[in-house]
């Protein structure tokens, strides 16, 4: 397992594990605890690629260069398509004339960022694939 | 100037502001007259024609160069994903500053119309295509380099 899949399962293990304890404190009404568990999240997600750097060693070659990018833009498209369905999803629901509350876009904007680093763990996971095909250790 | 500064000069100049115009026009006329069969169609017109803008500059290229010629080698493909993920970057840092302006300059009741969202998603379309149409013109840069027009 290279670097690249060491901070994607960190970041897809630590958002699946933060979004379930999210909801179980948002379900039992210990909101201020889910919003530091949100803080903790995108704290630990920012942190990933530091807490994997090797000193000394090439652990970024071309390969990863154009799976990472891919990533990122695969990542994207999904991001945005969920942004796009979020946004439009209150006009049909609630009709032109309603409103929504201010707080929704901020979980909007949060949905999203969970959004972007699950799917580009995923992307990257299932881009190198199961096997260690010239991965080094 | 090459396909794909031809391209990027007419999304900035004439594609992003026709979707400005006619993506934003029927989100405001729900609003002020309510939800009409023709409304909702222009906007799903409008929303379609938008996705395919892609086949017109292709017909559009294809028509004015012919097919012989090799228009897309791996220096093109390398600035085409660059733009396309600044362009992302951007459309990310606008929908986080939509959503923290509309969220401050909220009305005491903490509460925005729903017609505000779909003129963000609106926007941001505009958004991407004006950030990636600038990014490809920028590092094709002003000259010729090795470009056959």
């Amino acid at each position: 397992m290279n670097r690249a899949q060491k901070i994607a399962w960190f970041n897809l293990t630590v958002m699946v594990a933060g979004v379930a304890l999210v909801m179980v404190m948002a379900a039992i009404k210990v909101i201020e605890l889910a919003i530091v568990i949100l803080l903790g999240i995108g704290g630990l997600v920012g942190i990933s690629p530091v807490l994997f750097w090797k000193k000394g060693k090439i652990n970024f070659d071309e390969r990863d260069e154009l799976i990472s990018e891919r990533g990122i833009l695969m990542a994207s498209v999904i991001t945005c398509s969920y942004f796009a369905v979020t946004c439009l999803m209150p006009l049909i629901t609630v009709g032109p004339k309603g409103s929504v509350p201010v707080n929704e876009l901020i979980g909007i904007v949060i949905g999203a960022f969970i959004c972007f680093v699950t799917s580009k763990s995923v992307i990257t996971l299932l881009a190198y694939g199961r096997g260690n095909k010239n991965v080094q250790m | 100037v090459n396909a794909w500064q031809r391209n990027a000069w007419i999304s900035l100049l004439f594609f992003a502001p026709l979707w400005l115009i006619f993506g934003q026009l029927p989100i405001l006329l729900v609003y002020l007259e309510g939800p009409k069969f023709l409304h909702l169609f222009s906007f799903a017109c409008s929303t379609i024609l938008g996705g395919l803008m892609w086949l017109f500059l292709f017909f559009f290229n294809k028509n004015r160069k012919g097919k012989k010629k090799t228009e897309f080698d791996e220096r093109d493909q390398l600035i085409l994903i660059r733009a396309t993920l600044a362009a992302y970057v951007v459309l990310w840092l606008y929908f986080i500053a939509a959503c923290l302006y509309a969220w401050l300059s909220a009305s005491p009741e903490r509460s925005i119309s729903v017609n505000v969202m779909p003129m963000v998603v609106v926007g941001g379309i505009v958004v991407f295509l004006v950030a990636q149409s600038i990014t490809t013109l920028i590092q094709y840069g002003r000259g010729d380099k090795g470009e056959q027009s």
